[in-house]
């Protein structure tokens, strides 16, 4: 018998799984689904352009897809929150990639539909709506293909660090995945901006954050500069730095994981 | 079946709770882990079931190494720990779901020690007492039929009707390819149960014997008074003088009492070790 992966004990894992968690992840979907109809739909039932259930969408993705979704993440490994679940779970006779990838798997089987179901109804809904306003309305207008692209990916990173938060800490996870992100993004934004000012020390205005252009305002000169990214360096971070940003940190879960001890 | 060789274990690498630590153990025995509360008895017990991983050292249980974790060894190690963690469904959802994990589940027997133990038919596991819970867990492990079962402090939270018939089942649950390793600082809830005996000391191991072996050497008896008896490792006042576990030159025999060997190890570690050795 295969050691690290054999398919019938992962549909065993993924059994328990369900049989543990089932409920209470399928409660809280339910939730976020409902949640999600409730501020998608409304836009719907006007015939008169309201810029109230446009934002309502706009609020819907980061309340419920963004924060919502990685709230559902950073319960995935409650088997691990206690010493005596992690007992249990780690003693269960499956290898360490068959616990990781059913709890993935049943993560990830709530989170993709959630995320198309969000743009599905974001797509149908203005289309819809569009369709039912009176003749003279202004039109709502869909986000752009870019900003939905972006957003998933968005979606993924944060769902990444919060399924490695989940593991990392055992008590209260969610609220400390958020201050640890918080942090080390505001390090991040600290530490880019001080290197940028060390590069152009005759700038007074600076706006420079990282993977983004930067806005200068040389007092020499007396003119604003926007710097941009090189197009080809965009492309590549817009689509390979996140997906090994997400890669990364399932890896580093999947060996947190496995290292755990109890 | 479980070999510890020179293991060095401890929470911080400048606090040591092991370190030296060797232990042999065949099956076919049940192994009674005694050890004052702190004594190290858990952690020892985690470090078998690939839970805590050794600082050095070399552990290994049915020929493999605990700390891999790999399914062919979880499905022969089955771990009862102290305080127990049961999902939120009926016993049948729990059997049926964690069962067949492991290839020798005897179902029939699950039910038999579930009927021995009382506990009633289609409960919600979150629904039951405390002990109720570690009775369903208890039967649930021996019906594995998995060939290490360790138990941590397996009486914790029993009843004492529910502990003698805890020592019955476990007793009748022993086959010669099976080795359980049960602790507990409860001594005497192992009385008639076990037939070797590992006492931890201040994490060491003071004594690794069968209780065949411990009688040969001690004797378990009364003395009417104790002045000038260097022979006595150790003495409490009983109705009739004193209970006294003394050295046993004559090789007299006398049925070992576990609490009183717990003592006189805990009072003459260095004298038992000798003894032993």
């Amino acid at each position: 018998m295969n050691q690290t992966f054999d398919f019938q004990r992962f549909l065993l894992t993924l059994r328990l799984e369900i049989a543990e968690k089932g409920r209470n992840q399928l409660l809280m979907a339910a939730v976020l689904v409902g949640g999600l109809l409730l501020m998608m739909l409304p836009i719907m039932f006007s015939k008169e352009y309201s810029q109230l259930f446009f934002n309502l969408q706009l609020i819907a993705l980061v309340m419920l897809v963004l924060f919502g979704g990685s709230l559902y993440t950073a319960q995935v490994f409650g088997q691990y929150n206690s010493t005596n679940s992690t007992i249990v779970a780690l003693m269960v006779p499956a290898s360490r990639l068959e616990k990781f990838l059913s709890t993935l798997l049943i993560n990830l089987a709530f989170i993709v539909p959630f995320i198309l179901l969000f743009l599905g109804l974001h797509i149908w809904t203005t289309d819809f709506a569009n369709n039912n306003l009176l003749p003279d309305e202004k039109k709502y207008e869909k986000l752009p293909e870019e900003i939905l692209y972006a957003i998933i990916l968005v979606v993924f990173v944060i769902q990444g660090v919060a399924f490695l938060g989940a593991i990392y800490f055992t008590k209260a996870s969610y609220i400390k995945t958020a201050a640890a992100l918080l942090v080390l993004t505001v390090f991040g934004a600290t530490a880019n901006h001080y290197i940028v000012k060390s590069m152009v020390p005759s700038a007074t205005y600076l706006s420079a954050y990282p993977f983004s252009s930067w806005q200068l305002y040389l007092i020499e000169t007396k003119q604003s500069y926007y710097i941009d990214l090189p197009k080809k360096l965009v492309g590549s971070y817009f689509y390979i730095l996140p997906i090994l940003v997400v890669l990364s940190i399932l890896y580093i879960t999947y060996v947190r994981l496995a290292e755990k001890e109890v | 079946m479980i070999h510890l060789d020179s293991v060095a274990f401890g929470y911080s690498k400048r606090n040591l709770l092991f370190e030296n630590l060797s232990l042999h153990l065949e099956p076919g025995h049940i192994f009674g882990l005694l050890g004052k509360n702190g004594a190290g008895k858990s952690s020892l017990l985690r470090l078998i079931a690939g839970l805590l991983y050794p600082l050095s050292g070399r552990i290994e249980v049915n020929g493999y190494e605990p700390k891999k974790r790999l399914p062919a060894f979880l499905q022969e190690v089955f771990f009862v720990p102290e305080e127990i963690y049961l999902p939120s469904v009926t016993v049948d959802q729990y059997a049926r779901t964690l069962a067949p994990f492991y290839p020798r589940f005897d179902e029939s027997e699950f039910l038999r020690h579930l009927s021995e133990f009382d506990i009633p038919d289609g409960n919600k596991l979150t629904g039951m007492s405390f002990g109720q819970k570690k009775k369903v867990l208890i039967a649930f492990a021996l019906a594995t039929n998995t060939r290490v079962l360790i138990m941590d402090e397996p009486t914790n939270g029993l009843d004492i009707p529910s502990k003698s018939q805890f020592r019955k089942i476990v007793s009748t649950a022993l086959r010669p390819d099976r080795l359980m390793l049960i602790s507990t600082h409860q001594v005497r809830d192992l009385d008639n149960l076990i037939d070797h005996v590992i006492i931890l000391d201040d994490s060491q191991i003071v004594i690794q014997h069968n209780l065949d072996a411990v009688a040969e050497r001690l004797y378990f008896g009364t003395r009417n008074q104790l002045e000038n008896d260097t022979q006595v490792l150790y003495a409490e006042p009983s109705l009739h003088g004193y209970n006294a576990v003394t050295e046993n030159p004559e090789r007299e025999e006398s049925r070992v009492d576990l609490e009183q060997l717990f003592n006189a190890v805990l009072k003459n570690p260095g004298k038992i070790k000798e003894m032993f050795g």
